[in-house]
């Protein structure tokens, strides 16, 4: 059986005779770096975003935190929750002070 | 483990290191690895430079953009090829405007016709192949480097031609009857 394959041989040949143009490369790499710098950017900056927007809204930096805290390792109450009302972490009486 | 093997497995590699660390390094190995092929494929289909480049641009962006939905059940390279194909065959369909771009969508071919052996195009000399390939509808030569030069299988070709597996074989037997009809023609003292 014969192991010669004609249009594999043309594909070798085109490969050769018509190598790709510089220009598609540094287009096609370069895209790729400016698309994951932008990627990292936002994985950065989109939460600061959204905080901003909480914060416009009139939420508090406390209640951003608080969504996103993790549960006490050691089971022991958070010492940043004084007197936490169940389900209404931070309310407008953190404002006290200030309106004093 | 074959040649093969290993290509399939240090694509594979480089695709996870690369999804897992964005190191741009691993990409530029895949497209080193592609790009001769893919470049070489757009010229053979496309015949103008500068389609050929916007094409192979066009469809490295789009294997990178996919790059994550890679199903690794496939060959890397059935992929690349697969996305090559699809974009080739969009730009000439659009540049034909009727959509026909085979040789059964222009002309009524007898429902039974010898069956070409594989062996007759595949140890044609590759310059009188490369003239034959030329003549024959842009879509038969299509579907012959798919199936010869690429080796996709009859339901990777059905996928992108969106067409059934039994009509990929109806256009494969037609496609090596106009090759071998062509050949006749041009080469009669053969």
């Amino acid at each position: 059986m014969s192991t010669t394959n004609s249009f594999k041989q043309i594909m070798e040949e085109d490969a050769l005779a018509f190598p790709p143009p510089p220009e598609i490369e540094e287009h096609v790499l370069g895209s790729l770096q400016i698309l994951t710098i932008m990627g990292q950017a936002m994985e950065l900056y989109i939460p600061k975003v959204f905080e901003m927007f909480i914060l416009t809204m009139g939420g508090t930096l406390k209640e951003i935190d608080q969504h996103t805290k993790t549960e006490p390792r050691d089971g022991m109450p958070d010492p940043d929750m004084e007197n936490p009302t169940p389900g209404m972490a931070g309310t407008l009486d953190d404002f006290g002070d200030l309106m004093d | 483990m074959g040649t093969e093997e290993i290509s399939k497995e240090q694509d594979i590699d480089l695709i996870r290191r690369y999804l897992a660390t964005k190191d741009a390094r691993d990409f530029t190995l895949l497209y080193r690895r592609y790009s001769g092929k893919v470049y070489g494929k757009c010229i053979s289909l496309l015949k103008e430079e500068h389609l050929a480049r916007d094409a192979a641009q066009d469809i490295f962006m789009k294997i990178f953009l996919n790059l994550g939905q890679f199903a690794e059940q496939a060959k890397f390279s059935t992929w690349v090829y697969s996305i090559t194909y699809n974009y080739c065959i969009d730009v000439i369909r659009k540049k034909k405007k009727t959509g026909d771009i085979f040789s059964d969508d222009m002309e009524r071919l007898p429902d039974m016709m010898e069956d070409v052996h594989d062996e007759a195009l595949l140890t044609m000399q590759s310059d009188r192949l490369r003239v034959v390939l030329d003549k024959i509808p842009i879509g038969d030569k299509a579907i012959l480097l798919m199936k010869y030069q690429d080796d996709l299988q009859i339901k990777d070709i059905a996928s992108i031609l969106d067409k059934t597996d039994s009509a990929i074989k109806m256009k494969i037997k037609r496609a090596k009857h106009k090759a071998q009809m062509v050949y006749d023609e041009l080469f009669p003292s053969d």
